[in-house]
């Protein structure tokens, strides 16, 4: 059997959040009446499933990962093939034959595989099919949610705070069926907009009207069709991102990283960039409770890295993470400068909310509102969330320090900071 | 009344009853003929400006504060402040009072960064506490921090008690030779293990090898039979014990059999060991 994936290489597998979870849920050995691995890289399983027959799963790692469920799930792959792959990276799967089962789609694979033709989709035809079928599911999901939209703002949104969440829940669980999952969890991240303070109606009207353009848009299919589509919940799958994306080796400084908590699951997102092309990155990982995220990418540190970009260009998988060493404190810009960056980077993509912002020589100041101050007397005020940022007001002590962070609408969300001496803090 | 709040007042009233604003100047117009419902409309004019809105950011502006000025004292090593932050973080949190006292004696400044983590921890503890290490925290917090925790302070009215009440760290309590001895005495003479803890309780650091050993051989023999006093006692070693017993080879291990509570005593030991390592280093 192959080398043993460690869990966070098989995570990137899964298609969504949801499947990463309930695939957690069949880590043990209670979930699997049998499973088994052989060489050179399969794995099989049988899985007591809701049926009353266990569902076979198994899972071929000898070229790009391919998988077989007898479930009915049309995710690929399916819980049980995650949560497989996850029981062996535990060192939960005793070596073993296959089973009859699997043999024979082992040697189906083998045979395809020797015809040159793909193995993947077995029938083009239908998957064609499933790929129009989703565009109209989105693309009717897109005008039941405008025509939603359109109502709120016929009503007027003054009475929105007495709404409960299952005001957003429900219009987003009609995203779910209509397979724009993107939407649905930036409709339920609005159940909190109109209790987060002043100014929450211009925030909700702002959100409202970004996701009318973003309707309107994928109506007409004009504008940023990779954002476009991105955003509304088509997701790249990362071996279609390993295999086609645009490769990138290049010495990456680690700018900072953010982690965020939605449901149970957190998320990572690690900025990066290229001090000689000037390029951004932003790798994303992910991980449970109780576990850890990967720390290779430590802010403050560059590295040889190759990425595999999304097709956005910003988005990107780290092939390879060689000799790593301390770096520089990256040369930044003023305040003008962020602001003129952010401009620049709403004019591709005007759903942003958030952009990489280096500062140079800021001070930060608490009044009149927590912000940081470049020597001009520019001053971007601090995100609400980052008022109370002390670590950055002591490091700084009045003294002018190099700052990474996020710029957002709504304020910068300070990363990392790097004192006089140049040595860098996370923040 | 600006571009925006015209839209949004039309948005909260709904457009049912409040009249969609003409589009601002230089936004496309509707072509003439088409009749666009006018919810649909407002969200486009609402769309347009909020991009216009973040693309056009404007900043702000502000003064730098006064600086803290600068501080004499050297930085303690990476390493240190990377333990010192595990300390704050929970990991043997009782050992903070004994690694500011070291940094300290020697003439060193904490990183900047966990300032705000000491501050907030001498907040909850007020000089009248009981425990004499406790009562000397805020004391100790604001000569380790120096000037920048009192600029610092200056911020935040969650920590104005380091301005107003100026706390100066006593120098820590130490045992003497003499009191070593009186101690030794007193813990051999002392087979019960309720009064050994309320003695040793009052005996400061650092407790030399030969006190030691005995507190611990008392509170192992009593360990089945009066589990909580005899823990704490060796608890109490592990934390008050002269660090220099936390040396690799100083002591052996204890076999995988014997009680947790030594385990964690030897641990903590040879945690204060490198940690004092550490901030002598410099």
């Amino acid at each position: 059997m192959a080398e043993r994936w460690d869990q966070a290489r098989v995570l990137t597998l899964a298609p969504d959040a949801s499947s990463q979870r309930s695939a957690r849920s069949l880590v043990n050995a209670r979930s699997w009446i049998t499973t088994g691995s052989a060489d050179p890289a399969a794995l099989w399983g049988e899985c007591q499933g809701g049926a009353a027959a266990p569902y076979r799963t198994a899972v071929d790692l000898s070229g790009r990962p391919a998988y077989k469920c007898s479930c009915p799930s049309r995710k690929l792959p399916c819980k049980h093939a995650l949560g497989l792959l996850l029981f062996w990276s535990a060192g939960g799967v005793p070596p073993g034959t296959p089973p009859e089962w699997v043999r024979t789609w082992l040697s189906t694979r083998a045979a395809r595989a020797q015809d040159g033709k793909p193995a993947e989709p077995a029938d083009p035809e239908a998957a064609r099919r499933r790929a129009e079928q989703r565009e109209q599911r989105v693309a009717s999901g897109l005008d039941e949610l405008d025509r939603w939209l359109c109502d709120q703002v016929r009503q007027g949104l003054a009475a929105t705070p007495k709404a409960g969440y299952q005001h957003w829940d429900s219009i987003a669980a009609r995203m779910v069926d209509a397979q724009a999952s993107g939407l649905a969890e930036r409709l339920r991240s609005l159940a909190a907009v109109p209790h987060s303070g002043a100014g929450w109606e211009s925030r909700l009207l702002e959100e409202y009207a970004m996701l009318h353009l973003l309707a309107t848009a994928f109506r007409r299919q004009s504008g940023p069709l990779d954002t476009i589509r991105s955003r509304i919940g088509f997701t790249v799958r990362q071996e279609s991102v390993l295999a086609d994306g645009e490769r990138v080796l290049d010495r990456w400084q680690v700018l900072g990283r953010r982690d965020m908590e939605q449901e149970r699951m957190r998320t990572r997102r690690v900025w990066l960039r290229s001090p000689r092309h000037g390029r951004y990155a932003l790798v994303l990982s992910f991980a449970f409770p109780g576990e850890s995220f990967d720390g290779a990418l430590i802010p403050g540190t560059e590295a040889d890295l190759e990425l595999a970009c999304y097709p956005d260009r910003l988005r990107a998988l780290v092939v390879s993470n060689q000799n790593r060493a301390r770096a520089k404190p990256p040369d930044g810009g003023t305040v003008a400068d962020v602001l003129t960056d952010w401009a620049q980077a709403l004019s591709q993509d005007p759903w942003l909310d958030s952009w990489p912002a280096v500062l140079n020589a800021v001070t930060p100041v608490r009044t009149p509102q927590p912000a940081v101050c470049d020597p001009a007397g520019a001053a971007l005020p601090l995100h609400p969330a980052a008022a109370a940022n002390w670590p950055l007001f002591a490091l700084s002590a009045g003294n002018p320090l190099t700052v990474a962070g996020e710029w957002t609408p709504r304020g910068l969300l300070p990363l990392t900071a790097w004192d006089e001496t140049g040595r860098a803090v996370v923040l | 009344m600006s571009d925006w709040q015209a839209v949004l007042t039309a948005a909260l009233i709904g457009t049912e009853r409040a009249v969609v604003p003409p589009p601002p100047l230089g936004f496309p117009k509707p072509e003439p003929g088409t009749t666009t419902d006018p919810a649909s409309a407002l969200l486009d004019q609402a769309a347009l400006l909020t991009v216009a809105r973040r693309a056009g950011c404007r900043p702000e502006t502000a003064e730098p504060p006064a600086s803290a000025g600068d501080d004499p004292r050297p930085a303690v090593s990476e390493a240190a402040g990377a333990r010192l932050r595990r300390i704050l973080g929970g990991e043997n949190a009782d050992l903070l009072h004994e690694w500011l006292n070291a940094a300290v004696a020697h003439g060193l400044r904490p990183p900047p960064e966990l300032l705000p983590a000491l501050l907030d921890r001498a907040r909850r503890v007020a000089a009248t506490n009981p425990d004499p290490d406790e009562a000397r925290l805020r004391g100790l917090v604001a000569t380790a921090g120096g000037a920048r925790a009192t600029w610092l302070a200056g911020l935040n009215p969650a920590w104005s008690w380091l301005v107003t009440e100026q706390p100066a760290a006593p120098p820590p309590r130490r045992l003497t030779e003499a009191d070593a001895e009186r101690a030794l005495a007193l813990a051999e003479a002392q087979p019960d293990i309720n009064a050994l803890a309320q003695l040793m309780a009052a005996v400061p650091p650092p407790w030399p090898a030969r006190l030691a050993a005995k507190v611990l051989t008392t509170a192992t023999g009593s360990l089945s039979r009066t589990p909580l006093n005899a823990s704490r006692v060796i608890r109490l070693a592990g934390t008050r014990a002269d660090p220099a017993l936390g040396a690799p080879g100083a002591l052996a291990d204890f076999p995988p059999q014997a009680p947790q509570v030594l385990h964690n005593m030897l641990a903590v030991l040879r945690f204060r060991y490198e940690m004092l390592r550490e901030l002598d280093a410099g």
